[in-house]
């Protein structure tokens, strides 16, 4: 009996409470916990276009890390993965007759080069990158002085390749010549396209290239961190915000609670029912901030569609929402303690 | 006068609380916002004198492509002092991202750097310049080499450090290359750039001329670009803008419907909504005099002078609390947003005489909303 009483007093005082709690009050809250939540709706749609970008066309640039060079054994172990293409290499620098240094590149693998670059290479053959030849006044049939490590060369220029790419600066040697160069080159970096190496090797120094979607995802972690530093402030805000409406609700309620006390209800349990009324405000204003915050981010995306300007299609993933749901309530209640903890410091307190 | 000094308030602390919370957060907001802006706009590398010309048809100012052959039309142009051509491109060194500017030896008349280590690029070979802030995070020295990877395109090349510079702009956060290697990283062909950079003499310069460019754009015949293979692009009328280099950014988003002044509208009625706290702050106080306030009435004091000396009390309040909270939201973003980069460059978090100018006022407004709805009348 006296435990029924009990739950009627306390269904009373928070009855008395959740009366004096105002739309504005919920708006003010929600509105704090809506604006991150429309960015975070948008830059999730950003996130994921951009992650998109460039999943194809990936290459792996392998070096060794401790060393200058890779063994021909690991070059075979990157061919028996299945790689669409690997493609050794290694560099020396010539000296031109008549002047100017100049980057030959000692290549491995003629088919991988023209998978890889489209650039026609023959086994015992150089091609001359189109800038060198510029430079140079070279062209096919020509003859290119060059000196490699004390060596004097005479080659003729099989070809004048322009791929826009970096060997466009550069003399491409054959395997079979590179051996003539070079007794026993090693390779000193390995391109691979068309193989997933995330899992790594050890002591070789993976650089991706042409990974748009990496540099796109930098872009949006960059952000996303902006972000978190913005949620993590609105929380803080949730405190102060959430204490104020507590205030504003208890004080307004002194009548009716002065009311309940002279009925029976013990003045200690008060803080018991400010507390649950945290969680339901808290809630409240969780799912009302989602929506605000979700419905604003459509609002302005419609806007920009309508403007015929496609920028996102918003979006909360469910566990967003539920993080933002308990961070919330979280707050709100840290804001509820915080009132009840320091509550006897203001006048509505004194009643009790 | 004598109402002023009598009316005394109660509740101070919890009113300085909510108004500090509230700055804490406009501010914050703000300044992140501002930062990103200024960041953003400062890649196009704004300063005085300078205009850009760009791509019209691309959607953002990196990713346009220009003929490079304007730029020899565009230096016949009276008041023309320098063209500098750049292509501009984000590379990955390691599982680092950085941004790359391709040019050529005009860059360094358009440009005010000061090379710190070491020298100038041999812009014949693969050298690069590293922005004093680039050599700093990945810890390298002049004679060093790099490993450059494209990310617009699957190029990749070694690179030895030749220099490292100093400019006091977003420049410090760039790696300075050739022209042709900032096209290879780029994927692009060697008949066009991203943008290009004109310095003029305001007193001769008529930026119309440039507008007016299109049509058949011949190869440049400068020795420095004689290793490029150049052929003559035909140039459609109206697809090559030119925009002084502050104002690009500005172009660009004003398509979007957007411009600084939006955003800034934006932000302040951001700041107004999330102020709302501080409107309810007021209301509680004005609650809170409840007693106060009726006993004066009590005594002949009208209610509009009450409300009155309630707001000159509270706007002091505020304004006071408004510049902890924004000292505490520079303070929490210069923290929180220091290692942060946007674009591939840092935040940094720069409160202008306009925040806090704007930010006073909305406070203003929103004590001066809350006491507007509080009745002395109860």
């Amino acid at each position: 009996m006296i435990r029924l009483c009990w739950l009627v007093i306390v269904a009373m005082i928070f009855k008395i409470l959740v009366r004096q709690l105002t739309l504005s009050g919920v708006l003010v809250l929600a509105l704090i916990v809506g604006v991150p939540v429309a960015v975070m709706s948008m830059l999730n749609d950003l996130g994921e276009r951009l992650s998109l970008t460039g999943l194809r066309g990936e290459v792996y640039v392998l070096r060794n890390s401790s060393g200058p060079y890779l063994s021909w054994s690991f070059v075979g172990k990157l061919r028996s993965m299945g790689a669409d293409y690997v493609l050794p290499q290694g560099v020396v620098e010539g000296v031109v007759n008549g002047g100017g240094r100049v980057k030959v590149r000692l290549i491995g693998d003629v088919g991988a080069l023209r998978k890889a670059w489209n650039i026609r290479l023959g086994e015992n053959g150089i091609s001359v990158g189109v800038l060198i030849a510029r430079r140079h006044n070279l062209s096919r049939g020509d003859t290119l002085s060059l000196s490699i490590g004390g060596k004097d060369l005479n080659l003729t220029v099989d070809n004048v390749h322009m791929c826009r790419c970096q060997y466009d600066g550069e003399v491409l040697v054959g395997p079979a010549l590179s051996e003539a160069f070079l007794d026993g080159w090693r390779p000193s970096l390995v391109e691979v396209g068309g193989l997933d190496l995330k899992g790594g090797f050890r002591g070789v120094e993976i650089a991706p290239a042409g990974s748009l979607r990496r540099a796109a995802i930098d872009v949006v972690e960059g952000l996303r961190r902006v972000l978190d530093a913005w949620l993590a402030l609105s929380y803080v805000a949730l405190v102060g915000a959430s204490f104020i409406v507590v205030f504003n609700v208890v004080m307004r309620a002194g009548e009716d609670l002065r009311a309940a006390v002279l009925v029976g209800a013990a003045p200690s349990k008060i803080p018991v029912n400010i507390m649950f009324f945290g969680v339901l405000l808290g809630l409240l204003t969780s799912l009302f901030g989602v929506f605000i915050g979700v419905s604003s981010a459509q609002v302005v995306a419609s806007i920009f569609r309508w403007a015929g300007r496609s920028i996102v299609e918003p979006f909360l993933r469910l566990d967003q929402a539920a993080m933002i749901v308990v961070y919330t309530v979280a707050s709100v209640l840290a804001g509820c303690l915080l009132y009840v903890l320091g509550g006897g410091r203001f006048e509505s307190f004194k009643i009790f | 006068m004598s109402l002023l000094r009598y009316f005394r308030v109660r509740g101070w602390p919890l009113f300085y609380i909510l108004v500090f919370l509230s700055s804490l957060y406009i501010s914050a907001l703000g300044l992140t916002v501002d930062g990103i802006y200024r960041v953003a706009s400062s890649e196009t590398l704004p300063s005085e004198n300078v205009y850009v010309v760009y791509d019209r048809g691309s959607s953002t100012p990196f990713s346009g492509l220009v003929p490079l052959g304007l730029a020899l039309n565009i230096s016949r142009i009276d008041g023309v002092l320098a063209v500098s051509p750049e292509v501009v491109v984000p590379v990955a060194i390691g599982d680092r991202h950085f941004v790359l500017r391709g040019v050529t030896s005009s860059f360094f008349r358009v440009s005010n750097i000061t090379v710190v280590e070491g020298g100038l690029i041999d812009l014949d070979r693969g050298e690069v310049l590293l922005g004093i802030e680039v050599a700093g995070s990945l810890g390298v020295k002049v004679g060093d080499s790099l490993m450059l990877a494209g990310v617009l395109g699957k190029s990749y090349l070694e690179v030895v450090i030749a220099g490292i510079f100093r400019s006091g702009s977003v420049l410090d956060e760039e790696i300075v290359a050739p022209l042709f290697i900032g096209q290879w990283l780029r994927g692009s062909d060697y008949n066009y750039v991203t943008m290009i950079r004109v310095l003029v003499d305001p007193q001769l310069f008529d930026p119309s001329e440039i507008e007016g460019l299109w049509g058949r754009v011949e190869a440049p015949s400068e020795a420095e670009l004689s290793i490029l293979p150049l052929r003559a692009v035909k140039v459609r009328p109206g697809a090559v803008g030119s925009v002084s280099s502050g104002g690009l950014l500005e172009s660009y988003l004003r398509r979007y419907g957007l411009s600084y002044s939006v955003i800034n509208v934006a932000l302040f009625s951001t700041g107004l909504l999330a102020g709302l706290a501080t409107i309810y702050a007021t209301i509680v106080m004005g609650v809170l005099q409840g007693r106060q306030s009726s006993i004066l009435i009590s005594i002949g004091a009208s209610s509009r002078r009450i409300k009155l000396v309630l707001f000159s009390k509270l706007a002091t309040a505020a304004l006071a609390a408004m510049l902890m909270g924004l000292m505490a939201a520079i303070f929490y973003t210069s923290l929180s947003l220091g290692s942060v980069k946007v674009l591939y460059h840092g935040i940094r978090v720069v409160p202008s005489v306009g925040v806090v100018v704007s930010e006073a006022v909305i406070f203003i407004i929103l004590v001066a909303m809350g006491v507007w709805l509080w009745s002395p009348e109860g």
